[in-house]
């Protein structure tokens, strides 16, 4: 069919070539309208990113100084300096760090775990319990999170780190789901060498699917680090100000002794924030992409 | 989106007509039992306690004081102006910012699927705003909205000297609705060029000799294919319709809002005291669990009847292939 379009295609070529050229000129002022199209899109959705980043590079005298300019008359490198060092940021992203770390593990034990089972193991009620398991994502995190508060705080585990542990050990439904469907994709043969070498099925997983997995096992890792990371409501919600997580410190700012707000070194603490999400990014595009998509989950 | 199809085929798969063994069953329960648990601790517990609490005056500590009062929360929440208030706001941003977040984002899947030079890079650009955490997103837009130090009202003061609009506190819904074109599009589009690029290149061929115009293999050859994502998105908003609670109130707080005035206690402007924030508030401040469950059921109802009428509408416009399995 494609050899016929190019025939198709050839021919009108061949014998009406002005319309080849008009064609042609078509084309050109397409790309050129796109890429007017996209270039002022991607400005305007840069230009908050961008008053950000210079901002954070102003002091704090000239934040507030009216009319706004948009670059500093001297960038304030020294914000960056300050917040790490001052306003003691490593102290609040190594609390953040070390509560994604917990969940990050135990949610990837689990969710591989319960995916490779649903891939592989056949039992009565594996269907059904994978039909519920995937409705349980339809459920708002809104609806249990109140109840689970009031069992967190009757088992005096509100203001410590070890909701993160159990909730990691719960596993989550779009990782299991990613799990399953790749290891579903593994040849049959794999299995039945390792049965008829008397592999028992945790053998099976631990020695031969999951090294295989690593991909896999990158992108459920960070979707569960980044989860942690981003996620300001649960800590906000859990946590109080001498357990307060970096999230939590950007959403009331740093501030100084005598409380007052220091605003453009926030805003370097914002900038800091983001930047490890923007590195994983732009290091593992293709495969966050794909893990999106197929979940249907951020 | 694969969800929903292996949903569909899990759903018509007939059991294994063999016998397992126990011996072989019992690792497949034995692998899924840190979910499972985790299922019946954290999700469906939650729902039934949840349901059940709904009918009582439980204030979230005391178990023994609780009473069983009937449907009394219910029955208080029709009679509550403040929750009707929060519902016609969620209706409000829900009617305006939906379906114009789903036409910015298939716009922007369709030029970005488009062959044009630099493509990865405008892919990367449109997608960045998506990472973003939302203290982060919240942050971007306060400094973009603020009312005194903001870039856009310092842009319109230099096109019309004199503006001055209080965006954060006037405007707070329309400031919502920017932050959340800005911030979730990206993921949209995602799924849409996804959808997109899914369109086998035979369809467009076979467009092309029948002499359709670019329009009309849109029209009809791209677009149909499409629907089953639109559908997906559709269904994914109208779920969640009415969870809107954290931007809101972190949006509150203003610029180094300090100690008071940001984080969850904030209680933001009139116009952005949506429903969930009216529930959050009876729960958290007044410690009316019961009445807030009772709150949460009727939302989630709602929501769950909408969802319904969606998929009996799925029949007139989605797309799916025949026989596909």
């Amino acid at each position: 069919m494609i050899s016929a379009v190019n025939q198709v295609q050839s021919l009108v070529g061949r014998t009406r070539p002005s319309h080849a050229r008009n064609y042609r000129l078509l084309a050109a002022l397409r790309q050129f309208l796109l890429h007017a199209v996209l270039i002022a899109w991607a400005v305007i959705l840069m230009i908050p990113v961008a008053w950000l980043l210079v901002s954070s590079l102003k002091t704090n005298v000239e934040f507030i100084s009216y009319p706004p300019r948009f670059f500093p008359k001297l960038p304030q490198w020294k914000n960056y300096y300050d917040v790490i060092v001052v306003a003691k940021f490593l102290k609040y992203a190594g609390r953040t760090v070390w509560v994604a770390t917990m969940f990050t593990v135990t949610n990837v034990a689990s969710c591989s775990l319960s995916g490779y089972a649903f891939a592989r193991i056949k039992a009565p009620g594996r269907n059904a319990l994978f039909v519920l398991m995937l409705s349980a994502m339809m459920v708002p995190g809104i609806v249990t999170i109140i109840p689970q508060f009031v069992i967190y705080s009757r088992m005096k585990i509100v203001n410590t780190y070890w909701p993160w542990f159990l909730w990691g050990i719960a596993g989550s439904a779009p990782q299991i789901f990613l799990f399953r469907q790749f290891f579903a994709a593994f040849p049959v043969e794999l299995e039945d060498a390792a049965a008829v070498d008397g592999c028992t099925p945790f053998r099976t997983f631990w020695q031969i699917f999951l090294p295989n997995a690593r991909s896999v096992l990158a992108v459920t890792a960070l979707f569960a680090f980044q989860w942690v990371w981003g996620d300001y409501f649960n800590q906000a919600l859990l946590l109080t100000e001498d357990k307060a997580t970096v999230a939590m410190k950007l959403a009331t700012s740093f501030v100084d002794p005598r409380g007052n707000a220091l605003v453009t070194l926030t805003i370097a603490a914002v900038v800091i924030y983001v930047m490890p999400l923007i590195v994983a990014y732009f290091a593992s595009q293709k495969q966050i992409v794909q893990g999106i998509v197929t979940t249907g989950m951020k | 989106m694969a969800v929903i199809r292996d949903i569909q085929v899990a759903l018509r798969e007939r059991g294994p007509k063999e016998r397992i063994p126990w011996r072989k069953a019992k690792w497949f329960y034995l692998f899924i039992l840190p979910w499972m648990v985790g299922f019946l601790v954290f999700t469906l517990g939650p729902v039934l306690s949840g349901i059940f609490m709904s009918f009582t005056n439980f204030d979230g500590m005391h178990f023994d004081k609780a009473r069983f009062v009937g449907l009394y929360n219910y029955v208080e929440a029709f009679k509550d102006e403040q929750a009707w208030w929060g519902f016609n706001r969620v209706l409000y941003i829900t009617v305006v910012s939906m379906p114009l977040g789903m036409a910015i984002s298939f716009i922007a899947a369709v030029l970005l699927t488009q062959r044009v030079r630099g493509r990865g890079v405008f892919r990367t650009i449109f997608y960045i705003p998506s990472i973003l955490p939302i203290t982060a997103v919240v942050w971007v837009w306060k400094l973009m909205m603020d009312n005194n130090y903001g870039l856009v009202n310092a842009a319109l003061d230099a096109v019309k000297p004199g503006t001055y609009l209080r965006w954060l506190t006037e405007y707070p819904t329309q400031v919502l609705i920017m932050m959340g074109l800005w911030g979730a599009t990206g993921q949209a589009t995602v799924y849409y060029m996804a959808g997109l690029q899914s369109v086998p290149k035979e369809l467009d061929d076979a467009a092309l000799i029948d002499g359709a115009t670019g329009w009309q293999k849109f029209r009809f050859v791209t677009l149909p294919l499409v629907t089953p994502v639109i559908f997906y998105q559709l269904v994914m908003s109208v779920l969640g319709i009415g969870q809107i609670l954290v931007q809101p109130l972190l949006l509150a707080g203003g610029i180094g809002g300090g100690g008071g005035g940001s984080g969850l206690g904030a209680i933001p402007p009139r116009d952005n005291y949506f429903y969930m924030v009216h529930v959050f508030n009876r729960v958290f401040t007044y410690f009316r669990f019961g009445y807030g469950f009772a709150l949460l059921w009727l939302l989630f109802a709602f929501a769950l009847v909408l969802t319904l009428i969606v998929f009996g509408t799925a029949r007139y416009w989605v797309y799916y292939e025949v026989g596909q399995e």
